[in-house]
């Protein structure tokens, strides 16, 4: 987590243009749209697993032991409308970048030859902590976060907070660790 | 929309991803800076997105449960499962300033690091799926099954929830009571 620049803190501030309380507005209409549609709020790490099922049925159903994962829970993987959401996610992300021309600060990422914020090894690295993660609380900043909150599941109130608290504690700690070395001062 | 074919439910649920990427990337939150800014404290506006949108879909769900539209479905609260989810998950998210649904808008919107942690993620979920079955009962351990806090009861024509073939050993240890089980359901859990 060392590798995150820091230097781009003020100016990601201001950019983005759209205000945080109407995209919220939005995504809060969304996922009421998804509990009359579904009768389910939006999910999105179930998708991974269910895909990663799939996969793994036809490239190593024994490595993978897909047999005593389906009878573990009792349903085969399917590929359903929560995976097209994940599919339609990064569309939108593409459609969003494209028409708009993508935030000003992602448009300092998008240039060809930008320099990566952060290493492929702790993007992949913590992809993969957080998804086991996911999957071990059956949900994740949506599936909890967003939709289990919304609908008062005690397990959504454990896990949301106790994410961020963790995330906050860690991110504070490696941002401390890196202005120490920095110029070698502590930093409270 | 009582019943719809796969078909609808698949290009709604393609149409919700298409316009829930859209707002992640015009919100910012397809940007590792933006989360970890969140984290560290420099940037609030996750929490000001998270926070409407939790607000507007509290109201929402509310409205649409008492009209009889929609079903209370809280997850199962599995101490164990939680809690050690919750610090795995904070801890990735920390590192890699993603989590599920912004990095697949991530990844749309160009980022290399999204796809990168996109990449990490499916590897994750395949571990899963190969450790589940051995994973499962210590996930399980101490689970109170589905706990809803306002209103306790969760109003819904209960669909027989899959977890519910687990909970009776784990009701029995703690001393509560499990809702009635389907018994071909729990023959299986046994046989397991």
């Amino acid at each position: 987590m060392s590798t995150h620049r820091q230097s781009a803190g003020p100016v990601a501030k201001t950019e983005g243009g759209t205000s945080p309380y109407l995209i919220g507005a939005a995504i809060g209409l969304l996922n009421i749209f998804a509990f009359k549609a579904f009768r389910k709020g939006i999910g999105v790490s179930g998708a991974y697993e269910s895909s990663a099922a799939l996969v793994a049925r036809h490239v190593a159903p024994d490595a993978a032991h897909v047999n005593d994962y389906v009878k573990a829970r009792k349903e085969p993987p399917k590929f359903n409308w929560e995976s097209w959401l994940v599919l339609g996610t990064i569309l939108g992300g593409m459609a969003a970048a494209r028409t708009f021309g993508g935030s000003a600060a992602s448009g300092i990422d998008d240039r060809a030859g930008a320099e990566p914020k952060r290493s492929s090894l702790a993007s992949a690295a913590g992809g993969a902590m957080l998804m086991f993660g996911a999957r071990m609380a059956d949900g994740c900043t949506s599936g909890h976060a967003l939709s289990g909150t919304a609908q008062g599941a005690g397990s959504s109130w454990l896990f949301t907070p106790l994410m961020f608290g963790v995330g906050s504690f860690l991110a504070r700690r490696a941002r401390g660790a890196q202005r120490r070395s920095k110029d070698l001062r502590w930093q409270k | 929309m009582a019943e719809m074919n796969k078909f609808t439910q698949s290009a709604l649920g393609l149409a919700t991803g298409i316009v829930f990427g859209a707002l992640l990337q015009r919100g910012g939150l397809a940007d590792s800076r933006t989360i970890v800014g969140q984290l560290t404290g420099d940037d609030n506006r996750v929490a000001k997105t998270m926070g409407t949108a939790i607000a507007v879909g509290a109201l929402g769900h509310r409205l649409l449960r008492l009209r009889g539209l929609t079903t209370v479905d809280p997850k199962p609260m599995n101490p164990v499962g939680l809690v050690g989810g919750a610090v795995l998950f904070g801890a990735g998210m920390a590192v890699s300033g993603y989590c599920p649904g912004t990095a697949a808008a991530a990844a749309g919107s160009g980022r290399r690091e999204g796809v990168w942690a996109m990449a990490g993620m499916f590897a994750a979920a395949a571990v899963f799926v190969a450790t589940y079955p051995r994973l499962k009962k210590v996930l399980e351990v101490g689970t109170l099954g589905r706990v809803h806090l306002l209103g306790g009861d969760p109003a819904r024509p209960a669909p027989p929830p899959l977890d519910a073939v687990v909970r009776p050993r784990a009701a029995r240890d703690t001393g509560l009571q499990a809702e009635p089980l389907q018994p071909q359901l729990n023959a299986g859990a046994r046989g397991r």
